[in-house]
């Protein structure tokens, strides 16, 4: 333990450990290559296709594209701003989307572009909300079990990995999204959501050693 | 453990430590099967979210989209109007132009109908003499004079929209064809028997110009939005 003092593990495990001193010192990380699911995306040409036909105007096209993006795009909605708001955010991507497609050179997948038009507009959401969910988020409050007083027995027995992201504290899990789902990094997440890199960092670890239960 | 200890290891599995911090945790995470079980289930987590599933969304949002599209698009449309309200009659002036240029100074026999460039009323059509060329290849010069003011025009409107490096590349290729239409203009004048020559140069630079009405006009578009 650090300074001989010892400190509980945050997950249960009473053991004793110490890191050894110096390894919080960091480098900034450059940026990764996308997810693979968004990298999967890269091939889709039916995308490509619908793109350039809407592009053009074609509404039936652009049905298409929202068929197969409508879930994605809602559950970036759901995780980065709140179920709350899901739905009018989705509708809005989709039309910004029509809107901005003239400017769509097929530079990034259709869905690359997509997606990261939605993330884009759902921090600006968050931005006008900022003042609102700041007061709402009491993030310190959570303790060692961030999960705590929702439902009842064995949660992870009864909701899935996806729920149980949805269920993480608003700041937990949006860092949670931004950095692990869609590949932002913390200093991108920083200046997005008006917090510390540091910060960031910590609410991801956080958010993970949350989810643990779900992936043992 | 500490919240310290754990992002420690957050920031070893996502290669954020420096070279002697990662030497460090890689050897306590080998030697402590607490932090090393707490590593793989941080790493699990990591992996367990690139394979995120979405639900399906219970709501079809797309009868809404579909009915704010023609809105959207129209007010979309509208804008971009706003933006090439002068440029689409300085844009048809350039097509009649180039038709009325390559005609009336190729060989054109005497008497055939003439080409008119019918110029549209948003842009006032400046007549300029030029002694020894037929009426519409004189229609279709300062048809095109007025479509080199339109893009003038735009250009200023451009100023504070688009970053000033931009502008100065666009100034910079503006006036390199605008050398090379006034030099053709004038060989043309002084021997209308080069024509056959100079014309299909005449509107392939005319064409150029357009290409950077269509061009300008798009950046300004895309700076509004």
């Amino acid at each position: 333990m650090r300074g001989g003092v010892a400190a509980p593990h945050l997950w249960g495990s009473r053991e004793p450990c110490n890191l050894p001193a110096g390894s919080s010192s960091q480098t900034s990380r450059k940026p990764e290559a996308p997810p693979p699911r968004l990298a999967r995306l890269r091939d889709s040409d039916p995308d490509e296709t619908d793109a350039a036909r809407a592009r053009d105007g074609d509404a039936m096209a652009f049905e298409r594209l929202y068929r197969r993006h409508a879930a994605r795009v809602h559950a970036i909605a759901r995780r980065v701003v709140g179920v709350e708001e899901a739905d009018d955010l989705t509708q809005e991507a989709f039309l910004r989307a029509w809107e901005k497609l003239p400017g769509f050179r097929g530079e990034s997948a259709f869905g690359t572009w997509l997606h990261r038009l939605t993330v884009n507009h759902c921090l600006s959401r968050l931005a006008t909300l900022r003042t609102r969910w700041t007061k709402e988020e009491p993030e310190a409050e959570f303790g060692m079990d961030v999960f705590a007083g929702q439902g009842s027995g064995d949660l992870h027995l009864q909701i899935d990995f996806e729920e149980a992201v949805e269920r993480l504290p608003p700041g937990m899990r949006r860092v949670f999204t931004l950095h692990d789902v869609e590949g932002f990094t913390h200093e991108e997440i920083g200046a997005q959501l008006g917090i510390a890199p540091g910060t960031s960092k910590s609410q991801l670890n956080r958010a993970r050693l949350a989810l643990r239960r779900w992936v043992e | 453990m500490t919240t310290h200890d754990v992002d420690a290891l957050g920031a070893y599995l996502d290669d954020e430590l420096d070279l002697p911090a990662r030497e460090r945790v890689a050897q306590h995470v080998a030697e402590c099967e607490s932090c090393r079980a707490t590593f793989e289930a941080l790493r699990r987590v990591r992996d367990r979210a690139r394979v995120m599933h979405d639900r399906t969304v219970a709501v079809d949002h797309w009868p809404t989209i579909a009915d704010a599209l023609p809105s959207r698009a129209a007010r979309s449309a509208r804008r971009i109007t706003i933006h090439w309200m002068s440029l689409a009659a300085a844009a048809v002036l350039l097509v009649a132009v180039s038709v009325g240029v390559t005609r009336r100074w190729s060989s054109a026999p005497a008497g055939a109908p003439p080409v008119v460039a019918v110029a549209p009323t948003t842009v006032r059509v400046q007549r300029v003499a030029l002694t020894g060329t037929p009426p519409s290849a004189e229609l279709a010069v300062a048809s095109y004079d007025s479509a080199s003011i339109a893009f003038r025009a735009l250009l200023a409107r451009a100023t504070g929209r688009l970053r000033p490096e931009t502008i100065r590349v666009l100034e910079r290729n503006l006036a390199a064809i605008d050398r090379a239409i006034a030099d053709t203009r004038r060989a043309l004048r002084d021997d209308p028997q080069s024509a056959v020559i100079l014309s299909p140069y005449l509107q392939d630079q005319m064409h150029r110009e357009l290409t950077l009405l269509r061009e300008t006009a798009a950046l300004v578009a895309a700076a509004d939005d």
